[in-house]
Order: C-alpha cells, then structure tokens, then sequence
C-alpha cells in the first residue's frame, strides 16, 4: 500500500510542478467558463439572442365567487389564443401609446407558450414525441407528470403549473373571501438552457408580480368602497373599468423587455451559466487530464522509469494501482480547485460571495469523487486501448470532444437522448441540481460510480495484458 | 566460490512483427560468483541487454530459469529483486524531480524509509559528487551528472549484486573513468558482485575478474582474460624502433631460426608519416608466443647484427583478439 501511495504522489507531484500542465488542466477550464458566463450571463452584453422559447402553461385553476379566474389571465397573457383569451380583458387606455412604441417587446416575441391540456398531452405521447411510459410523479395530476417529461426530454424549456384553488386563495372579497392566502406557480425549467430558463423564470415572477399588484389594488378598493359607501356600493362598480388597468397585459411590467431579464435575473443567469459551463468544462478537462495521466505510463516506459519499478521488488499490480490512484487524486484535485475557482469567479462577477454549488456539501463531495472515478475509469479505458502515446493523442481529443460536446461542455445541449451517452452530461446535470438546491442526483451518480468502475475494471483488465514493459 | 548468479537454459524468443521468431538469448549457462566483476562482453546485439533483462526480471524468458541468491527469478521475483540494483542503460530518472527526489522515491520502492532512507541519500549522493547539486532538476544536468546519478540509484538500496548494462555509452572520458572506478570501487570496497555488459574491450580487459563473451544470443567462451587468450593461443607482437637504419633480411631470418617462440619476423622500413608531418621510423616486427621471454634473445641478436634498438613495444594479444579468434568478426563490426 505504501508504494502504490508513494507512485500516486509522484504523478500528483510531477503533474502539479509542470506549470504548463496546471496552466491546461485549470486555467484553461476557468479562462472558458468565465467568458461563456460573461457572454452569455448578462454582465457583458445586453443582446442575448432568445426568442419562441416554448413553455408548457398547465391551468387547473377554478374561477372564483365572482365567476373571474386569475389562471386565465396569467395564460391570456402567455398563451395568444388560450383558454385565457376568451376572458375578455379589460381595456386600459393608459398604456395604449406605449404598446404602439416601436421598441416595445411583448412575451409573445420571447416566447412560445402553449395552454397545456389533456389532449396536447395525449397527442404528444400518441405520436411519439415524448416518452411518457405512466410515470406519474407522486404527488402530482397526470398532466403534470406529463408536462415535467416534455420538459426533462427537451420538448418545452420550462412547464408552469398553476393550481387549482390559484383565484380561489388570491381572491379578496369582504364579505365571502375576507383575507389573502399564500399560493404558487410551479415551474420546471429545463437545466440544458439556463439563459432560456431564467428567462422563463423573470417573465413567470413579473406575471405573477402583476396579479398581485392588481389583486392588492382590487382589495383596497373593496375596503375603502365598503368603509365610505356600505357594502351595497361593491354590487354598483363596473370592475372592467374601475381595474382594467390592474390585469392589463399592455401594463405586464416583465413582459415587458428584455431590461427585466437582465436587470433582476442576472445574477442568476450568470450563476446558472457558471455552474452549467464550468462543471462541463471542469470534467472536459478532467478527461484529458486522465488520460494523459495513464498515457504517461507509456512515457514513463520510454524513460525507462517505468522499468526501474519493475525490476525493483514492486509488483507490477501495485505499479498499475499507483499510477492510477495517482490519475484519480489528480483528477479529484483539479475538480476541486476549479469548484473553488468557479466560486470565486462567481462571487466576484455577482460582487458578493456566493458557494454557486448549492448548499449540500456531503453530495457535492460525493459526486466529486463519482466524477473523478468516471472520469479516470474513461481514461484508463482508453490508455488501455491504444498502443502508444501517439494514438492516444490522436484518440483523446476525438473522444473527449463528442463527451463534451452531448454533455453541454461548449454551452449548448443537445436531446437529452444523446446526452445520456457522455459521462460529462450525468455529472453536469448533477453539479446543476445541486447548484440549484435539488438533492435528486441518486440516478446521476449511480450512472457515474457504475460507469466509472466498470471502464476502470476493463481498462485495468485490458492495460495489464497488453502493456508491455520492456 | 559461492555463487551469486546462476542461469539455466536461459532463453527468451521474441515475435517480430511480420509473424516470425526471433531467437535472440538461447539457452545461456551461467555462474556469476560473489563479490566479482563478470563482464559480458559481445558487439550490439549479441544478446548482452535481453540476457540481462531477464536476469533482473523485466523480461518473462520463454525457457529457463535464473537463480539470484539462491532465489528463482519466475518463482521468488521480489526475494531475488531485492538482491538486485540495475543501472540501465539509458538514462532511467525523472527529469522534472531533483537528484534527492529521484533517489528518495526509487529508495522507497526498494522498502527504504524514514531516516534511513535519508542517510543512504546522502551517502549515495556523496558516493556520486552530487550532493552540491541534490535539489536541482535533474533536467538540468549534464550528461555525465545524469550518468552518475543513474548509477547511484541503482546503488541506494545497498544490492549484493548490480547489474551495469553498459553504463559508459555516450558519456565524456572523464565522467567514464569515473564511472569505471566507481565499479571498481563498489566490489573492492563494498564486496558487490557486479554484472557489468559492454562491447568496449578496454573495459571488460580493465574491469573483469571472468569476462563471457556472448554472440548471437550464445555464450562463446567464459573464464578469465588469462583463460581466454591462452584457449586461442594467441601470440605476442614485439615491435622494435629501428630509425633509419638499415635491416638486412638475413637479421630476420636469424631471428626467427634462433629464438624459441617466434613464429613471423618482418621490417617495416621508415617511410613519409603520412597526414602527420613527421616521418616513420623503420620498424621490426616479430610475433612470437610468450613474447616477453623472447624479448632479452632478440635483442642480442640485433646487437650483434649491429643494428641498435630505440624503442621496444610489447603487445599481447586481447579479448579483442580472441572475439576475432572465435566469430572471425570484429568487435565493433
């Protein structure tokens, strides 16, 4: 055990003292998660090209006592031709100049949005756009279930769930309703679109941001109409005049521009984009490292170190576990620091401190070391395969890009069909759930430990019977 | 005497890449004794690095077994490994860890530790002059510094046996004669037994108490250098400095008729020095078996003759000679 510990740090030491190595391994992963997050984060440019961002509205909201439903509304405002539009909404004459305004930007050229319904559910799943296969999710209606899938598998940027008793809660009314209730608008957004998702997110936040303003409006008329007027006066108020301007999409303040994508959510964007780009690139990088680290081996052969271990009293197992314990401590080190780094980077574009990784620090470690285990199984695998440094240098490159390129490394995805085939997807989407407070990554790292093991078993399996040593 | 190293039927056929076998150690018999220095001398590749990778156990032979201290190197590979220090042939450190880390961490490999491990760094770095130059890269060593501390590497761990597979290739005179009285050295002194391979003649005739000399992947002779050259009954060459005096053939033939020994007798007469500016003496030159025995005869009958010797140069015959003797090849051919 000593011996293969005093290999492993003889490769963490000797990777660690070559500056240029270091410069690649870490700088390199850093230098491209920053300028993706500066670019597309909103910190360095107000031109973020989104538009028919497709969006999934589920409404199972029931109108209220006063037969008036704030569930169509918020679709009427998303959905053109929804279940919202037959709600006849109240004209507002004060913001008719600024609709007419040549820079005016409505949600409707930011998004896609469609009223999510049974049948469209159906018809999806009869005509083999989404995999559904029943799994209904506990907790939730079919439709749900249905819309999350349409989501995970890419079909829709983010589903928003309003619930069934939405006006029911908000609804302020004296005599029936006398007090506001808490409710809310769920929202699965897709993690392969980040900026996409933040965009859903700051228009959901400024809907629901005008209900509210226009809910409050409406219950502190009720009050002082009933404290001047007695509550016969509430049955003469013609409410589409007296509020129109409450509920008016021309007034929708999130709707609005792009300004509010970028003014309230930037943080957000950029951290999101940080955590999505970096962890990609962190274990795009990592494959490198891996590899270059077992390929050194066959270096190591060629200066002849490689045979003065051999001929010393080491058996040649404990030579193989070293330099791959060595490849695996690498691995795992280069994750953390750039973790750290990615922090720190992320704290100083928000200018406040901010651990981007989410709060579970015991899975994080966790699915550090699952990574780390992927990816040096990968690397093992593929040293293992080729027979000389050369080819691996020609082979790494190939592979390593195609795991980068399904698992979202350069910034964009690709279905999540195609994404299941990269180790850099499973651990990406992990370092994603986590970052965004979702403990659920059981599947990512059984995919990775399994994964990592079994191409670490082969490779060892395959390196011990073709590598030669002399 | 108490053997060191034993090899039976040694033999190790490579697969060349077309399909066929290449034979290149077959079947080698030897017994290396303790505390001397075998060289194993032949041209490139005659076999000299396979035999001795698989001495030390970096190469599987295909039959045959070798036996280091009593050990058998296929069935007891780590007991006979720690008998073993190897200096290879090419330069085998970490060029970006200093001199100190090198031998720490090949130390280690060998089970040395702690504050012995620490002691037999410095004194190794003693043992090789480097001890100045201990935290430096080895990347910025010279080739000779190299050399030598590719040498003490293989002498941290205190072996009972080295194994040098030629040692001195590419490296400057004096770092070689370093390297040579450090071999010396090590068995004078340490009472190392050393297997040392080289294709230089010189140093097997300066280094070895019993020399093998190997060819085409056999051991041809084995024995001392005394041995050897009287198996091939070689002759001495005697060769007199004349100047410009003039030798008459019949001086030649007396020479050859009256002293024991001499088998040829011939005059090199003094002629124009060639590419140096300087002329050549005239010169006679004998070959006789035991030619230092002939020498006081031979040198009467110039007397006589009234021919007056200024030089006399006595050169027996080499393991060079021998080698020519036994392939019909040179050395360096």
């Amino acid at each position: 055990m000593r011996k293969i510990l005093t290999i492993a740090w003889k490769e963490i030491y000797t990777t660690f003292t070559d500056r240029n190595l270091v410069l690649i391994m870490v700088a390199s992963p850093l230098a491209l998660s920053t300028i993706v997050a500066l670019a597309f984060g909103g910190l360095g440019s107000g031109d973020v090209p989104i538009a028919d961002i497709p969006i999934a509205v589920v409404n199972h909201d029931q109108p209220g006592p006063l037969d008036f439903s704030y569930g169509s509304i918020f679709v009427s405002l998303l959905v053109p031709g929804g279940s919202g539009s037959e709600l006849e909404l109240p004209t507002c004459q004060l913001f008719e100049q600024d609709q007419s305004g040549p820079s005016a930007v409505t949600l409707f050229d930011l998004t896609e949005a469609v009223e999510f319904d049974e049948a469209l559910a159906n018809s999806l799943i009869e005509r083999g756009e989404l995999d559904f296969q029943s799994r209904i999710v506990a907790g939730q209606t079919y439709l749900d279930s249905v819309a999350r899938a349409a989501v995970e598998q890419g079909i829709y940027t983010a589903a928003l769930i309003i619930p069934e008793d939405f006006t029911q809660r908000i609804s302020y009314l004296p005599m029936v309703h006398p007090v506001l209730e808490q409710t809310g608008i769920t929202i699965y957004a897709n993690r392969g679109s980040p900026i996409a998702s933040e965009v859903v997110r700051s228009i959901a936040e400024g809907i629901t941001n005008q209900i509210a303003a226009g809910n409050i409006a409406m219950a502190s008329s009720f009050e002082e109409l009933q404290a001047s007027f007695g509550p016969a006066s509430l049955g003469q108020v013609d409410f589409e005049s007296a509020f129109g301007c409450a509920f008016s999409s021309a007034g929708n303040t999130v709707g609005l521009d792009s300004q509010a994508i970028e003014g309230s959510s930037e943080g957000n964007a950029t951290r999101g984009i940080l955590v999505f780009v970096g962890s990609a690139q962190a274990m795009f990088f990592a494959l490198f490292t891996a590899q270059f680290g077992v390929l050194g081996l066959h270096n190591e052969r060629r200066q002849g170190t490689l045979q003065r271990m051999v001929v010393s009293p080491t058996p040649r197992s404990a030579i193989l576990a070293g330099n791959f314990a060595g490849v695996f401590l690498t691995v795992l080190f280069q994750l953390l620091v750039l973790i750290l780094a990615l922090t720190l980077v992320g704290s100083l574009l928000q200018g406040k401190f901010d651990f981007i990784w989410g709060d579970n620090l015991l899975l994080l470690a966790g699915l550090m070391l699952a990574v780390a285990l992927a990816v040096s199984g990968f690397g093992i695998l593929l040293a293992a395969i080729v027979r000389s440094p050369e080819q691996g240098n020609i082979l790494a490159p190939i592979t390593n890009m195609a795991m980068g390129v399904l698992g979202g490394a350069f910034g964009f995805t690709l279905p999540r069909v195609a994404g299941v085939f990269s180790l850099v997807y499973w651990g990406r989407e992990a370092f994603q759930k986590l970052a965004g407070g979702d403990s659920d990554i059981g599947l990512n790292l059984l995919v990775l430990v399994v994964q990592g093991g079994l191409m670490y078993l082969l490779g060892v399996w395959l390196f011990n019977r073709r590598f030669e040593v002399a | 005497m108490q053997s060191m190293v034993e090899t039976h039927d040694l033999a190790k056929t490579f697969r060349r890449p077309d399909g066929s076998d290449l034979e290149a150690v077959k079947g080698i018999e030897l017994e290396i004794h303790k505390g001397e220095i075998f060289s194993l001398l032949g041209p490139n590749g005659a076999g000299k690095t396979t035999t001795i990778s698989m001495i030390s156990g970096l190469l599987e032979p295909t039959r045959g077994d070798a036996l280091i201290g009593g050990h058998s190197i296929i069935k007891q590979p780590l007991q006979a490994k720690r008998l073993i220090g190897v200096v290879p042939q090419e330069i085998a450190l970490y060029p970006s860890l200093n001199a100190r880390q090198n031998l720490e961490f090949f130390g280690k490999m060998y089970d040395l530790r702690g504050s012995e491990l620490s002691s037999r760094v410095d004194e190794v770095l003693s043992f090789i002059e480097l001890t100045d130059r201990q935290k430096d890269k080895v990347e910025t060593f010279s080739g000779g510094m190299k050399r030598r501390l590719n040498v003490g590497v293989g002498l941290l761990h205190r072996p009972e046996l080295v194994f040098m597979d030629e040692p001195t290739v590419g490296i400057d005179p004096q770092s070689r004669r370093r390297i040579l009285d450090t071999v010396k050295q090590l068995r004078d002194e340490q009472g190392m037994t050393v297997l040392y391979t080289t294709h230089l003649m010189e140093e097997a005739q300066e280094l070895s108490d019993r020399v093998g000399i190997i060819d085409h992947g056999e051991v041809i002779a084995l024995g001392t250098q005394g041995d050897l050259i009287q198996r091939v009954g070689e002759e001495d060459q005697l060769a007199f400095t004349v100047g410009d005096q003039a030798v008459e053939p019949g001086l030649l033939q007396q020479i050859r008729d009256e002293v024991q020994g001499v088998t040829r007798a011939s005059y090199e007469p003094p002629g124009p020095g060639g590419e140096s500016d300087t002329d050549t003496s005239g010169m006679i030159v004998i070959h006789a078996k035991r030619g230092r025995k002939a020498l006081p005869d031979i040198i009467q009958i110039t007397n006589r003759a009234g021919v007056e010797i200024q030089s006399v140069e006595v050169r027996e015959p080499d393991l060079e000679a021998v080698f020519l003797n036994l392939t019909g090849r040179a050395l360096r051919d």
